[in-house]
């Protein structure tokens, strides 16, 4: 069954002393190649790009899609990585840029020989990214892993994908890992670690309060309610309006006009329109904002899986589009309340005014990138403090 | 915030009376295993078959004479994905197939085998959410070094009916967490076409063209790339052979860039010194004969460690796993390992052997297509 770890085990390359080289010191140190195709993995990855520098025992290389390295949407975060190398993405389809993606990798592949490749989450770029690493026979780390929902849409198929391929499976609750070894996949492969995404909003949360993105519009602290639907192909544009006008009767309502809203970001006259009926709309997509905005609701209506996590980690009250939650333990600590497909049942969530007691369960105790580091450096790297590293 | 217009009725195209059923062929050896099924769905269903080559045509053995058997067309339309690294062989064909998924707008797509572009046909249908039938599901040699087996894994995983041709295939399956409601032992769909062309190929006698003895000879048959297109490789195995031919004779069956390296280490010279038969390429139904009357055969390919067990006839695999386990527990295949030292000392005429193997009766394909019509409404798309 583990025919993963006896066919790669030769790769593993033994650290040695830094030889000189032109006067410069070689980089003798394994490379361990990030996948970011998108912000949410660069939000995933960044923690623990940040401690594998801290241990400073590899040579990071970080492998970016333009679309992934959105920097308006990552801002405030310390010594944030830029990609060292970008997959030139042209136009296309979400396909044709699957396919670049994939031959794309290949190539930096080759040209870095990395010993691990690290990817997250469950894009279609890190899928590609998986699948190129794999066939090349380069070990694959896989943060985010083990998440599933019952049922499975086009992004859930690149998670298990994904995980199939994966050398080392970072689990950010045992719920998750649970999932694996019941696909068969051995437990010495995977690792509960904890969700390295809440590692950053614990990182940013006091930049975030401090920011008072709510106060701009005049909504009251923990009395309003933020809502951040995404079209998943089930929400009517129409029910969804009139919910929100029944709701914004009772309290605020701060609604988030991204472009995957439901029917589309609203006009600027349709924004003009719900403001005139207590629905404020915030258009900006900088994680700090976004924090900001969640931080200081009274409750949060969504249908997202990473808002869900974000609110149950900060202690907003969270209440769930749709028949399920793809995140059942924020469902069954309480944090979290599944509304059903009924979009009416919106207008009688109430926010609930006080101030929110963060929750410091195991996946979201801010130690998560710590894990990953520590489980990366135990299977990978086979010296730390490498006295390349005394030279900065 | 507005709803999408409605599309006037009149605009719509005439809905397609029939629902189509892609096949997407990647090789001879998928192509022959989805030909009965092909042909088997004609028989029970009203049906627009497309037949998709991934690939060149072209470039294969022709077919037409075991087509004509079947009575199977050959493929329709082919994407022409063949150059390139895996990525791009893989990618090639999710961008390719898109387009015709999108123009077809099929009830269902069914793929064999474990090629790149069998993993591209998959990763295309599910992002379309077209459910996918995978025959010869379930095959694994554990060995995940080789491309074939990740193809393997991830297709089983994206597909909705996986249809096995051993228990052991199936076990496999349920052991990865898929649900047993998926999983259908059907049998061997190659197994059919040996069956329907067993008679007519021991009636060509080729091995009286290449001047052997029935049951007598030993054939061998080299296709893995990391044989048939290493040098190195296959210079030892060439002295391994020359070696065999002092014991028993010896039919080697060469592909033109097979034949062009060992002409050029001069390995070709020593092998036909020794009394081997150097042979090109033959069609399928000629080969069938070859295989049908050859006391023992050599191989590396999957194909031929079916039709050899389905045959009855002792096969020896040049590798260290195989992904078809019911041959070596079953079937008539012995694995010969995969190092430097290619040993071929053990290898000899033997006696044939009846095919035991549950299911390898030649009724595969209808089993396949009882399988499909029952779990897939073939209903015509709302938009072709």
């Amino acid at each position: 069954m583990d025919g993963h770890r006896s066919s790669r085990a030769h790769r593993l390359r033994l650290v040695s002393p830094a030889e000189h080289l032109d006067g410069r010191p070689a980089d003798h140190r394994p490379v361990v190649l990030h996948a970011l195709g998108t912000p949410r993995e660069t939000m995933l990855l960044s923690p623990v790009i940040t401690e594998l520098e801290r241990l400073d025992c590899v040579r990071q290389v970080l492998v970016g899609a333009p679309a992934g390295i959105d920097v308006g949407a990552l801002e405030g975060i310390d010594g944030l990585h830029l990609p060292d190398r970008h997959l030139g993405l042209g136009e296309g389809t979400a396909t044709e840029q699957f396919a670049a993606m994939l031959a794309g990798f290949e190539m930096v592949l080759d040209v870095e020989d990395p010993e691990l490749v690290v990817v997250a989450g469950s894009t279609d770029a890190a899928l590609a990214c998986a699948l190129a690493a794999a066939k090349r026979g380069v070990a694959l780390a896989h943060v985010e892993s083990g998440l599933r929902k019952t049922a499975p849409g086009a992004l859930a198929f690149n998670r298990i994908l994904v995980d199939r391929l994966a050398d080392t499976l970072l689990a950010p609750s045992a719920a998750d890992a649970a999932n694996l070894l019941a696909e068969g996949i051995p437990d010495t492969r995977v690792h509960v670690v904890g969700d390295t995404a809440i590692d950053l909003v614990r990182r940013l949360a006091p930049a975030a309060l401090a920011r008072r993105t709510w106060a701009v519009a005049g909504l009251p602290e923990h009395g309003y309610v933020l809502v951040d639907l995404v079209d998943d192909g089930h929400l009517s544009p129409d029910a969804l309006l009139q919910a929100l006008l029944r709701l914004s009767v009772h309290a605020p309502v701060a609604l988030r006009a991204r472009p995957e809203l439901p029917g589309g970001p609203p006009s600027p006259d349709a924004v003009a329109a719900l403001g005139r009926r207590g629905i404020t709309c915030f258009s900006g997509d900088g994680l700090i904002d976004r924090l900001s905005l969640l931080g200081s609701a009274g409750a949060v209506v969504t249908n997202v899986g990473t808002v869900q996590d974000e609110a149950a980690a900060l202690g907003v009250a969270c209440h769930t589009v749709g028949a399920e939650s793809e995140r059942p333990a924020t469902v069954s600590i309480g944090a979290n309340v599944v509304l059903g497909e009924d979009l009416a049942a919106i207008a009688d969530v109430r926010p609930t005014g006080l101030l929110p007691i963060p929750n410091v369960l195991a996946p979201w105790d801010g130690r998560a990138a710590a894990r990953v580091g520590r489980t990366l450096v135990a299977h990978y790297v086979l010296a730390v403090n490498h006295p390349s590293a005394a030279r900065s | 915030m507005t709803a999408t217009p409605l599309v006037p009725a009149a605009v719509l195209p005439p809905l397609p009376r029939r629902a189509t059923v892609l096949h997407l062929v990647g090789g001879t050896s998928s192509f022959l295993r989805l030909a009965p099924v092909v042909a088997a769905l004609a028989e029970r269903e009203d049906l627009r078959q497309v037949l998709i080559h991934t690939g060149r045509p072209e470039d294969e053995p022709a077919l037409d004479a075991v087509l004509a058997e079947l009575g199977v067309r050959a493929p329709d339309r082919a994407l022409g994905v063949t150059a390139g690294t895996p990525g791009a062989r893989t990618g090639g064909v999710v961008v390719e197939l898109e387009h015709v998924l999108t123009e077809t707008a099929p009830a269902l797509i069914v793929v064999a085998g474990g090629l790149d572009a069998t993993l591209g046909c998959a990763l295309s249908a599910s992002k379309h959410g077209v459910p996918i039938v995978h025959l010869d599901a379930g095959l694994r040699s554990f060995d995940w070094s080789t491309a074939d087996e990740i193809n393997r894994v991830l297709t089983d995983r994206l597909s909705h009916t996986l249809l096995t041709s051993s228990l052991e295939a199936s076990d496999n399956l349920a052991a990865e967490g898929i649900s047993m409601e998926h999983i259908h032992h059907i049998g061997n769909t190659l197994v059919d076409v040996v069956r329907r062309c067993e008679e007519a190929a021991r009636a060509l006698r080729v091995w009286e063209r290449f001047d052997q003895a029935e049951g007598h000879y030993v054939l061998v048959s080299l296709h893995r790339p990391e044989h048939a297109d290493a040098p190195r490789c296959l210079d030892t195995v060439a002295a391994a052979l020359t070696a065999l031919a002092e014991q028993t004779p010896v039919v080697l069956s060469l592909d033109r860039r097979s034949r062009g390296h060992l002409d050029a280490s001069g390995a070709l010279d020593d092998l036909q010194g020794a009394g081997v038969r150097c042979i090109e390429r033959l069609d399928y139904l000629e080969f069938l004969s070859l295989q049908a009357g050859a006391g023992a055969v050599v191989t590396d390919a999957g194909a031929i460690q079916d039709e050899t067990s389905a045959l009855g006839v002792s096969c020896f695999t040049l590798r260290a796993a195989t992904e078809r386990a019911i041959t070596l527990s079953q079937g008539t295949n012995a694995l010969l390992g995969d190092g430097d030292a290619v040993d071929l000392s053990m290898v000899r005429p033997l006696p044939l052997a009846p095919c035991t193997v549950p299911l390898w009766d030649g009724r595969a394909a209808h089993r396949a297509a009882d399988v499909v019509a029952a779990h897939h409404a073939l209903r015509p798309a709302a938009h072709a």
